[in-house]
């Protein structure tokens, strides 16, 4: 019977490590991996992590394999006589609570150095960005740069990164393993004063570039499962280059005309198996920055308010906080994009979304400039093909429970349906999806 | 009266005779009964949270599963969580101190019998009402630990947490009762020569347990006013629009939460430190300071609470803080797991389904402490915080720590409970098949955790790849169930067909095996006079005689309608509440207000 029961616990063991040594060979092939971080901040957290697992997990070993050796050792054997009855031992006692004590005196210093280590204030040279959590989606927000981003966000290689986290509506979390560990987005009480009593700060620097994914990790209402982001890392080219198109949009009229010459341009591009770009493809188009003079930093538009149930922004009410960039209409002939565009900016669409380049200046939803790069619709809800588009924009129910989006039939977060018709929707998704 | 007729009818007080059947389990007074009721409720509950577990795991078998609804997914896991701690671990315990903590100090009842009858009405209720959210579609779905702002009604708008706040706040009063109850009755009613420290561990662990629960339920029982106040009423503390700050429910919750933790775990450590010296014939290795361990434990549980909230900004110095205390908090726990090998060293140690239980619990623990100093590492728990590292570390605690030690209990005590023996050889199979599923749902979850995979989350990404370990996870949660299935299976029929077992089939230590299995209604026929630690190894002879001879004269209280009558007035008070006029929770204050009277004035 014991010796059964050994194998069985030793079985056990050898198990669990093999799930761990596999899961750190495979550790490339899981996106949201925390074992191999690409910026100092997971590795500063990782290192703590190792030191107390080496500790832990040795104490840990110690104690299974004597448990093992005692119920085998001592186990009842017929002809054993009465145990002696040991009470205590003074010194054993004093030597399993010493021996611990100085172990976690090893495992809380560099804890503790590591807890002031990370948290120190942000250096001068840092690119300090706003992230702000509503239900159930991201905001980026670049106040030097005057650029707004939704759900996918850039960030130069190699230089300090401050993000500063606080929600418009419920607590969130913000994590993206790769970077380093989580902080919670929490709604900021109305003090008086510059206090930000519960904004959080992470603080890092990427040194690998690529695209991560990350997400909500604290509990915040019906869709927390589908509130997820990718933060970009690329060199610092790209990124002024993605500030760039970010700030005047993709579709100038440049880039409308381009379009109205190329028959076919409105096909999903580079899709037809209907699959979105994996996520570690959408790497930036390479487009020269615009250098005009326009392309000043834009001001923000207001920050999104709290979700208001029964709250109906009038579309009319938004002016534009700029002159309109290139004419609503382009003469001749018009291309499906064109005139998803059109719709696009003649609906309510524009109540809640801003797209950089136009008059759609909403600020209650996600922005949507270059929507057409991003793998997701709906931040995370499902893949960016034509299909699922379509179907958010008639249903967005369908694919996340409780959004605030309306769709053509039914209400939501205050807005009436927004009774396009599929014709519509086919072209508005044609448009937004040739934003790149 | 209770008075035992045939061997004392002189002293029998004039009152209406004990009923019997039904009307005897709702009106009784009988620590044994009620013991009973709360285990047989408790495991009711388990088997619930269990399928509610199920339900869980089924949907998270593959990603971007539509097998529920996110809402109902965010309903189930909120009910399992509630459910698992509310309504099973903490009553199971209680089951466990009440049908054991009087006969384990040598007293023939609760220090207030009404009370404890009312502490399981209540609680029963309760639980009841908790669960009849389900019936109009609108159980509680934001999570056990009810994060404000969430829990307001602009983001719950529902009934889903009304039926929370308020389900909390009944099931807390049955707490806060129960543990007023249990301090009195170990400090009071301790037999002759059993000095505090000649109590059984498992009574000693009832007696902290008791303290953490009249001083931490109180603090949930504020946390939830402010809550329910803001739903109904219109405060607004945790509306940050009007001032209010939804860091200050954190920070009451976890200050409840984390005691809490304890009040789950240290009715474990009792009972383990019971189960293993009987079974290794040796006394319990360095018995004071197991008891000194468990106290601190109580204490220093109290200074970690924030170690749950490292993610939520608190500052460098907070963190360092509630990181040294909760690393702090390792060292009494690590001298108990140390103790219990230290017992079983050089004894003689018999593995029966109890024993097997015992060792599981010593082995599984002790993975749920180290993944808990690996938490108290405060910069890499931000790492781990809100993922299913924490969910496996959780459940090696309470899974492995609590449940293992209950099922233990189980068939320790079933003898006592009924005098006769739960069978062996199932007990054995069904150990190594809920031990091996226990570990295969858990331990994948320290890695799917680590590989970037979020809690409370009813669907994931396929392109996280953790398909694989999930579907381990899911198939290990079955093999529990079949585990769970072979004990319901054995507890039932062993209730009818089991072995006789005598008054001591381990040949334990404690008073309780005095008795005869079942005890006697009045426990000992004469309260016995102890000398030692281990009565029943040393002194057994005067002590058996005692408790099995002739009973003494004695008086015994009546059985009691009052305090269901009253229990159901409490209840009432608290779910009228959710009544359309304002007037109509008053109608429950007043039945409580007539329960309570009926009940002074109820002759003794």
């Amino acid at each position: 019977m014991s010796k059964f029961r050994f194998r069985r616990v030793g079985g056990l063991l050898t198990l669990a490590a093999l799930f761990f040594v596999a899961a750190c060979e495979a550790g490339g092939d899981f996106p949201q991996t925390t074992f191999r971080p690409a910026a100092e901040l997971g590795e500063k957290q990782n290192a703590v992590f190792y030191n107390t697992t080496a500790w832990t997990v040795g104490i840990m070993l110690l104690v299974e394999v004597l448990l093992l050796y005692v119920i085998w050792r001592y186990r009842e054997k017929p002809s054993q006589p009465h145990p002696e009855q040991i009470h205590g031992n003074t010194k054993l006692e004093i030597a399993w609570t010493v021996i611990p004590s100085i172990i976690v005196v090893l495992i809380a210093v560099p804890t503790i150095l590591t807890i002031f280590d990370t948290q120190k204030p942000a250096p001068d040279d840092a690119l300090r960005i706003e992230v702000i959590g509503h239900q159930w989606w991201w905001e980026f927000r670049y106040p030097e740069e005057g650029v707004v981003a939704g759900n996918e966000f850039y960030v130069p290689v190699n230089r300090p990164v401050e993000l500063r986290l606080h929600s418009a509506d419920v607590v969130h979390s913000f994590w993206i393993p790769k970077l380093g560990g989580k902080r919670d987005v929490n709604p900021q009480p109305a003090v008086t004063g510059d206090r930000e009593p519960h904004t959080n700060q992470i603080l890092f620097t990427a040194h690998e570039e690529g695209s991560f994914t990350g997400q909500c990790a604290e509990f915040c209402g019906e869709s927390h499962a589908i509130m997820r982001m990718i933060v970009h890392v690329v060199s610092e080219a790209e990124y002024d280059a993605w500030i760039e198109q970010m700030r005047s949009g993709t579709t100038s009229s440049d880039m409308l005309t381009q379009l109205a010459r190329t028959p076919g341009a409105t096909a999903p591009v580079g899709d037809t198996t209907g699959r979105a770009p994996e996520v570690g493809d959408s790497a930036p188009p390479r487009t020269q920055p615009q250098v005009e003079p326009a392309a000043s930093p834009q001001p923000l538009p207001a920050p999104a308010p709290a979700r208001q149930i029964g709250a109906i922004p009038a579309p009319t009410g938004m002016p534009p906080s700029r002159p309109e960039v290139p004419a609503l209409m382009v003469p001749g002939a018009q291309t499906d994009a064109e005139l998803g565009r059109e719709i696009f900016l003649s609906k309510t669409c524009v109540a809640c979304h801003a797209i950089a380049g136009t008059r759609a200046q909403g600020a209650l939803g996600p922005v949507l400039t270059r929507f057409g790069t991003r793998p997701w619709v709906g931040a995370g809800a499902a893949r960016n093909t034509q299909a699922n588009v379509e179907q958010w924009i008639r249903d967005p129910q369908s694919l996340k429970p409780g959004t605030l989006m309306p769709g053509a039939h039914t209400p939501g977060g205050g807005m009436p349906p927004t009774n396009l018709t599929d014709e519509e929707i086919r072209l508005i998704a044609t448009y937004l999806r040739s934003l790149k | 009266m209770a008075t035992i007729e045939a061997h004392a009818p002189a002293h029998a007080h004039a009152g209406p005779a004990r009923p019997t059947g039904i009307r005897d389990w709702i009106s009784t007074v009988d620590h044994k009964k009620i013991g009973i009721l709360y285990g047989a409720t408790a495991l009711f509950f388990f088997l619930v949270g269990g399928i509610e577990a199920l339900l869980i795991r089924i949907q998270l078998a593959k990603p971007e599963n539509a097998f529920l609804s996110p809402d109902v997914y965010n309903q189930i896991f909120t009910m399992h969580g509630t459910t698992m701690v509310f309504l099973v671990g903490m009553p199971i315990a209680v089951a466990f101190f009440n049908y054991l903590v009087p006969l384990q100090i040598g007293a023939r009842d609760v220090a207030f019998p009404r009370l404890n009858a009312l502490s399981y009405w209540i609680f029963l209720f309760g639980a009841l009402f908790m669960n009849a959210s389900f019936l109009f579609g609108a159980a509680p779905n934001g999570g056990w630990f009810g994060y404000a702002n969430l829990s307001s009604t602009q983001y719950s708008p529902g009934l889903n947490m009304d039926f929370w706040g308020l389900g909390l706040q009944i099931l807390g009063v049955a707490s806060i009762m129960g543990g007023v109850n249990f301090i009195t009755t170990i400090i009071n009613m301790r037999a002759p020569g059993m000095r505090m420290m000649r109590v059984p561990l498992f009574s000693w662990m009832a007696l902290v347990t008791s303290f953490l629960m009249i001083t931490a339920l109180p603090v949930l029982a504020v946390a939830l006013f402010l809550m329910t106040f803001d739903r109904f009423w219109g405060t607004r503390f945790f509306d940050v629009a009007a001032g209010g700050d939804p860091v200050i429910w954190q920070h009451l919750f976890w200050m409840f939460g984390h005691p809490e933790v304890y009040i789950l775990i240290l009715p474990a450590f009792g009972i383990v430190s019971e189960i293993i010296p009987t079974n290794s014939r040796k006394p319990l290795f360095g018995y004071a300071v197991m008891v000194y361990s468990g106290v601190l434990i109580g204490i220093i549980g109290w200074g970690v609470w924030a170690h749950h909230m490292f993610a939520t900004g608190m500052g460098p110095i907070a963190d360092a803080f509630f990181t040294i205390s909760t690393m702090i908090i390792a060292i009494p726990t690590g001298v108990k797991i140390f103790n219990w090998l230290a017992t079983m060293w050089g004894g003689k140690i018999r593995f029966n389904t109890a024993m097997l239980y015992a060792v599981g619990m010593v082995a599984t623990f002790t993975i749920g402490g180290i993944s808990g100093v690996m938490h108290a590492t405060s910069p890499h728990n931000l790492q781990q915080t809100d993922t299913y590292f924490v969910i496996a570390h959780f459940h090696y605690v309470l899974v492995g720590g609590l449940v293992l030690a209950i099922f233990g209990a189980l068939y320790h005590w079933f003898p006592k409970f009924t005098g006769r023996f739960m069978d062996e050889r199932l007990g054995k199979a069904g150990f190594w098949i809920y031990f091996i599923g226990f570990n295969m749902t858990f331990m994948p979850m320290h890695w799917i955790g680590l590989l970037g995979m979020p809690r409370r989350i009813f669907t994931y990404g396929a392109d996280l790849n953790l398909e694989g370990l999930n579907q381990l996870v899911t198939a290990g949660a079955f093999i529990q169930a079949i585990g769970v299935i072979m004990l319901f299976t054995n507890v039932i029929l062993s209730l009818k067909r089991g072995q006789k077992a005598g008054p001591n089939p381990w040949h334990a230590a404690t008073l309780e095996w005095a008795t005869e299995s079942p005890p006697r209604e009045y426990n000992f026929a004469k309260i016995p006079t102890v000398h030692s630690r281990e009565p029943l190894w040393v002194e057994a002879e005067q002590i058996e005689k005692d408790a099995r001879g002739e009973p003494e004269p004695m008086h015994m209280p009546p059985n009691s309608y009052w305090p269901i009558f009253t229990a159901v007035g409490v209840t009432l008070s608290c779910v009228l509440f959710m009544a359309p006029s304002w007037w109509e929770p008053l109608i429950g204050i007043a039945w409580t207000f007539v329960g309570v009277v009926n009940w002074a004035y109820e002759p003794t």
